[in-house]
C-alpha cells in the first residue's frame, strides 16, 4: 500500500541544505510542498526531481514577487487550501528547515 | 481529517508561526478538526499575551489566541519551554515569584506528553518552524 | 491519558549541538515518546551526527552535556539510532568517533524508515 509523505520545506535551495537533504531520503511518489522562503527554489534550475510531484504555495511565491513566468511547468501552484488538501492526501508530513 | 499543529517557531523571528496560524485556519475552514495546537521551544512566544506589535503589523499573537480560543481548539505551550522564556501562568509566576502571569487565556501549559499524545490521537501531524 | 494504538515515530535531527537548541529539543521530544511505550527512530543526519562526537567539553561554555544523555537511551528502549554515513564520512568521522554504538544508515535506510513510520519530527 502505498503511503506518501508530504515534505514541507521552507528554506531556499540557494541558501540552505534543506531541500538538498529532503531529496536524499524522498521516495517516489513522494510530494514536496516549497513554503516561505522555500519558494525562491523555484529560481534555482538544477534540483528538479521526476519521480516526485512538486508543489509551491501561491502566497509565498506572491508575497515574493515571483510570478507564474518564473516557475518550472513541473511545479504546480496551490494555496493554503490545496496544501491541507497535500497533508491530507498523504500519510505523513516531514517538515524541513 | 483529525490534525495537530506543532508550532517551534517565534512569530517575529520568521514566517513559520505565521505558516502555522493559516494552515489551521484553512483546515477549521474546510472541515477538519484540530485536536491540539502545541507551541514548542520558541514557538512559544506565540502564546505570551504581554507581547506590542506595532499597530501596522499584524497582531499574531491574538489571532492565535482569537482562533483557539473561538473555535475551542486544546491548546498548549510546552511547560519547560514556557518557563525558560519568560511565558508563565498564574501558577507558574507564583511558584517562581515573577512579577506577572503572561500566558494567552486560549493557552495552557503542559509537558511534552501532551505532544505524544496529540500524535497518537491525530490523523496528522504537521509541524512548522523547526 | 486516552489509549491510543502503538505509533511508529520517528525524529530526525540536523543540527549540531550548542551553537543553536534543536539537538536537545529533539533529545526531549525523543524521550517522551520512548517513556509513552511508542516504537521510536532516532535519526542524525547532516550536521546532526556531531551531536554524538567524543570528547566535548561543554563545561567551557557552561552548557550541559548532550552527549552524555545519549548513553541513557537504552535505559529508555530507544535502541533503533541511526547516523547518516555520508554525513559522517563528509567530516572525516567515523563509528569509533561516536559517543554510543549506532547503525549507520544510508539514504535508502533512512527513507525506508520515514516510509514506516505514522508521524516524523525533523528538527
Amino acid at each position: 500500500m502505498s503511503t506518501p509523505s508530504l515534505h514541507i520545506v521552507n528554506k531556499s535551495s540557494l541558501d540552505s541544505n534543506a531541500l538538498s537533504s529532503c531529496l536524499v531520503v524522498a521516495t517516489p511518489g513522494d510530494c514536496l510542498l516549497l513554503i516561505e522562503d522555500g519558494v525562491y527554489s523555484v529560481l534555482d534550475p538544477d534540483w528538479l526531481p521526476t519521480a516526485i510531484e512538486i508543489y509551491v504555495l501561491a502566497e509565498d511565491l506572491q508575497a515574493r514577487g515571483l510570478g507564474a513566468d518564473s516557475v518550472d511547468a513541473r511545479i504546480r501552484s496551490v494555496d493554503y487550501a490545496g496544501f491541507v488538501e497535500l497533508a491530507c492526501r498523504c500519510t505523513r508530513s516531514v517538515s524541513w528547515s | 481529517m483529525k490534525f495537530t499543529i506543532v508550532v517551534q517557531a517565534a512569530p517575529a523571528a520568521s514566517q513559520a508561526a505565521w505558516s502555522a496560524y493559516q494552515f489551521t485556519r484553512t483546515a477549521l475552514a474546510a472541515g477538519h478538526g484540530i485536536y491540539r495546537v502545541f507551541f514548542y521551544g520558541d514557538g512559544v512566544h506565540n502564546t505570551n499575551s504581554l507581547s506590542v506589535p506595532p499597530q501596522d503589523e499584524f497582531d499574531l499573537v491574538s489571532a492565535w489566541n482569537t482562533l483557539l480560543g473561538e473555535h475551542g481548539i486544546d491548546a498548549i505551550s510546552c511547560v519547560s519551554s514556557a518557563l525558560k522564556r519568560g511565558v508563565l501562568d498564574a501558577g507558574e509566576a507564583d511558584r517562581y515569584e515573577r512579577s506577572c502571569a503572561n500566558l494567552s487565556p486560549a493557552v495552557t501549559l503542559s509537558g511534552l506528553g501532551q505532544l505524544v499524545d496529540a500524535t497518537l490521537a491525530s490523523d496528522r501531524v504537521i509541524t512548522f518552524g523547526a | 491519558m486516552s489509549e491510543h494504538t502503538r505509533k511508529t515515530l520517528t525524529f530526525i535531527t540536523r543540527q549540531a549541538p550548542y551553537g543553536q537548541s534543536g539537538a536537545k529539543a529533539c533529545l526531549d521530544m525523543v524521550l517522551s515518546a520512548a517513556v509513552f511505550d511508542q516504537q521510536v527512530h532516532y535519526i542524525f543526519m547532516g550536521a546532526g551526527v556531531l551531536q554524538l562526537r567524543r570528547g566535548q567539553q561543554p563545561g567551557a561554555i557552561h552548557a550541559k552535556d548532550l552527549s552524555a544523555a545519549f548513553s541513557a537511551l537504552p535505559l529508555y528502549d530507544v535502541d533503533s539510532i541511526h547516523v547518516e554515513a555520508e554525513a559522517l564520512r563528509a567530516r572525516g568521522m567515523s563509528a569509533q568517533d561516536l559517543v554510543i554504538p549506532v547503525k549507520e544508515a544510508s539514504a535508502a535506510d533512512i527513507a525506508t524508515l520515514i516510509n514506516h513510520s505514522d508521524a516524523v519530527f525533523n528538527l
